[in-house]
């Protein structure tokens, strides 16, 4: 009996130990993400007729609710983009094999005092705190503006482990919170450079050459064509703009075959004010949507009348 | 007059001998006495067969397949260190026929007695070292006689109704060349002549990063010669574009007044992946001898997705780690993981893995 007891309870040791190293053994602590943030980024986009660019102008916007101090902005476009400006202490560069540019928070403060260096990444200077926003993210293209995706990251301490097999561990465990930037990020939206579809237009139909008088209180009526693999009716007239100033249109549009090729188009008429055409203008634009939300884009050419002083 | 010799008819019959010779498989030569024979099974489902013989293998061999992975029973696991936790255990399988054939039709014969058995070739697969016993298959618990556990299934039987044995071997979780070995005896007691096929056990198509580049050097990782710098073309390209995005940033830094003028570090790569892939083993010592054959640390750095980034105080001060952080991030590399071992802090890294 004794001897029994004693097998017995060397088996429930040997057991135990064996359950508990694997216990051990499978216990992994996950670092923090880095995405408790709660961001809005918000652009503002100017057209420059001179040099055909749209600069969008980024101001982002961290809650109060937000965590962590965001530390990562990044927005999708269509190519091309230039001018990628970042404000103070903050970089920008092009994820590798994807349109989508990003804004870190590179310019670090000093580990604090007492805190030992551990190969760790020390905050951003000039991290983006909750309840704060931070302009000065820009960038420039020929792109017109349309709904993307804007990313935010957080700043969080790196994970960290004593070995080799650690640190693998925690990668294989902690997909939460280590992972590639995308798979991280609070996924946004915002207004970023899209493709367009390129449109017909025609500028005061049944006119040649076409010609307008930018000082005339009238109206410029301007349609959109349709064609073998374009529907003008399915252009959303509420987006529809015209001119250097996107003036929006009086009406919410005129279904007519202006050009007599048997497809309906899309007329408009924009108030001539409204529309920022100066005398020496030798070409217009007209900017819009899609139903489903693709930017359109024309342009025609003009000649500009009754500008002599 | 042209000679007999010269005419083709003189000629055909040594030349039908070698094209059928040629035409044979592997360990085929000119005899009179039954060759045993290794092939790959046909009789499998197209797609499996095609599977087994898709892969090119860049090490010499008769037969190619991939390493097993991730197999979660590791008996010889060394104390103090972290198990590995694979997502999910992949044994990689090649099915194969044995038969013993007919030296004359060249056909498999009947009720032939089939050994088989599996020895693996030192230093290949970029391993090239070998003090205690290369694995032959996946790890697993020992046979009731205490040897390893048997990758083929079976290693021995009488060939079935259509004269072949219908086998399989599993491959080990490091990459090399296994060879498999078939002896036969036919019903008589004429014994086959045995034969050898080569197994290559690899991922194909990694190469070597330059060791030095723009902005970074690598060092190889102890106990292996400079043979650990592979990795898949895609993610070598992303490792040589993440120091010439760090020094594009630090540059602007410094430029801005933002972090003191200094050189910028050179990054040291090390423990990418061997030649082939597979477990790469190392070791835990950091003192030149590998004290871990055949088994973890490394997890990971099997499919020549990941590499280790020393980041010790004097490899990159903090003052630049931000700028290398975010260069990491934009070239396609998850979250940096740091490895710090106080009593090795000259080893101490970030391990990356491509995203």
């Amino acid at each position: 009996m004794r001897n029994t007891n004693r097998l017995l309870i060397s088996l429930t040791i040997l057991i135990s130990s064996c359950l508990s190293w694997r216990a051990l053994a499978q216990t992994v602590t996950c670092p923090t993400p880095p995405n408790l943030v709660k961001v809005n980024a918000t652009a503002t986009v100017t057209f420059d007729p001179t040099t055909n660019l749209y600069t969008y102008q980024y101001t982002v916007a961290s809650d109060a609710t937000s965590q962590q101090e965001v530390s990562g902005i990044a927005v999708d476009f269509a190519p091309p983009v230039q001018n990628v400006i970042s404000p103070q202490g903050w970089t920008s560069g092009t994820f590798s094999g994807r349109n989508t540019v990003l804004w870190a928070a590179t310019a670090p403060a000093p580990l604090p005092a007492g805190v030992a260096d551990q190969g760790q990444v020390p905050p951003g200077l000039f991290q983006i705190k909750p309840g704060n926003s931070l302009g000065g993210f820009s960038l420039q293209s020929p792109n017109p503006p349309g709904p993307v995706n804007s990313y935010a990251t957080g700043f969080a301490d790196l994970g960290i482990a004593d070995s080799e097999d650690g640190a693998e561990a925690i990668m294989d465990a902690c997909p939460q919170s280590v992972g590639g930037f995308f798979d991280l990020a609070m996924v946004g939206s915002t207004q970023g450079p899209v493709q367009f579809i390129p449109v017909q237009i025609d500028i005061k139909p049944g006119s040649s050459p076409t010609a307008i008088n930018p000082n005339a209180q009238g109206v410029i009526p301007v349609a959109i064509l349709s064609s073998t693999t374009f529907d003008a009716t399915k252009v959303d007239p509420t987006t529809v703009r015209f001119g250097p100033a996107g003036a929006a249109p009086n009406d919410s549009g005129h279904v007519e075959d202006v050009n007599n090729d048997g497809l309906p188009d899309l007329l408009f008429q924009f108030p001539t004010p409204a529309t920022g055409i100066v005398c020496g203008d030798t070409s217009e634009t007209l900017t819009g949507k899609t139903l489903t939300g693709t930017a359109i884009r024309g342009s025609q050419s003009v000649v500009t009348v009754d500008c002599k002083k | 007059m042209i000679p007999n010799w010269f005419l083709p008819h003189y000629q055909f019959p040594m030349r039908a001998v070698l094209i059928a010779a040629s035409l044979i498989g592997i360990g085929h030569s000119q005899t009179s006495s039954p060759q045993g024979k290794i092939q790959l099974d046909q009789t499998l489902t197209q797609a499996q067969t095609v599977a087994a013989s898709a892969q090119v293998c860049t090490q010499a061999s008769d037969f190619c397949m991939q390493p097993s992975f991730d197999l979660v029973d590791d008996p010889i696991q060394k104390a103090g260190l972290t198990k590995c936790i694979p997502p999910k255990p992949t044994f990689a399988t090649l099915p194969l026929l044995a038969a013993c054939l007919d030296p004359i039709t060249f056909q498999p014969l009947p009720g032939a007695m089939i050994q088989l058995s599996v020895q693996a070739e030192g230093n290949t697969g970029g391993h090239l070292h070998g003090s205690s016993p290369r694995p032959i298959g996946p790890p697993g618990p020992p046979l009731p006689n205490g040897q390893p556990p048997n990758p083929l299934n079976p290693d021995s039987g009488t060939v079935g109704s259509d004269n072949f044995l219908h086998f399989t071997y599993t491959a080990p979780e490091l990459s090399g060349v296994m060879d498999i070995t078939l002896t036969a005896t036919l019903p008589d007691g004429t014994a086959c002549i045995p034969v050898t096929a080569r197994v290559a056990v690899e991922l194909p198509g990694f190469s070597a990063i330059p060791s030095s580049g723009p902005g970074y050097v690598t060092t190889t990782s102890v106990g292996h010669d400079s043979n650990n710098i592979f990795a898949i073309p895609s993610v070598g390209a992303n490792l040589q574009e993440v120091p010439v995005a760090f020094d594009f940033v630090a540059q602007e830094l410094e430029q801005e007044f933002l972090i003191p003028t200094e050189p910028i570090p050179t990054l040291t790569y090390t423990s990418l992946a061997l030649p082939f892939g597979g477990l790469f083993d190392v070791s835990t010592t950091g003192l030149g001898t590998i004290d871990h054959e055949w088994h973890p640390p490394h997890c990971g750095h099997r499919r020549g997705l990941e590499a280790d980034l020393l980041i010790n105080n004097t490899a990159v001060p903090p003052e630049f780690r931000g700028a290398l952080y975010w260069s990491i991030i934009v070239s396609n590399f998850t979250t940096p993981v740091r490895t710090e071992r106080p009593q090795f802090p000259a080893a101490n890294h970030w391990h990356l893995r491509a995203r």
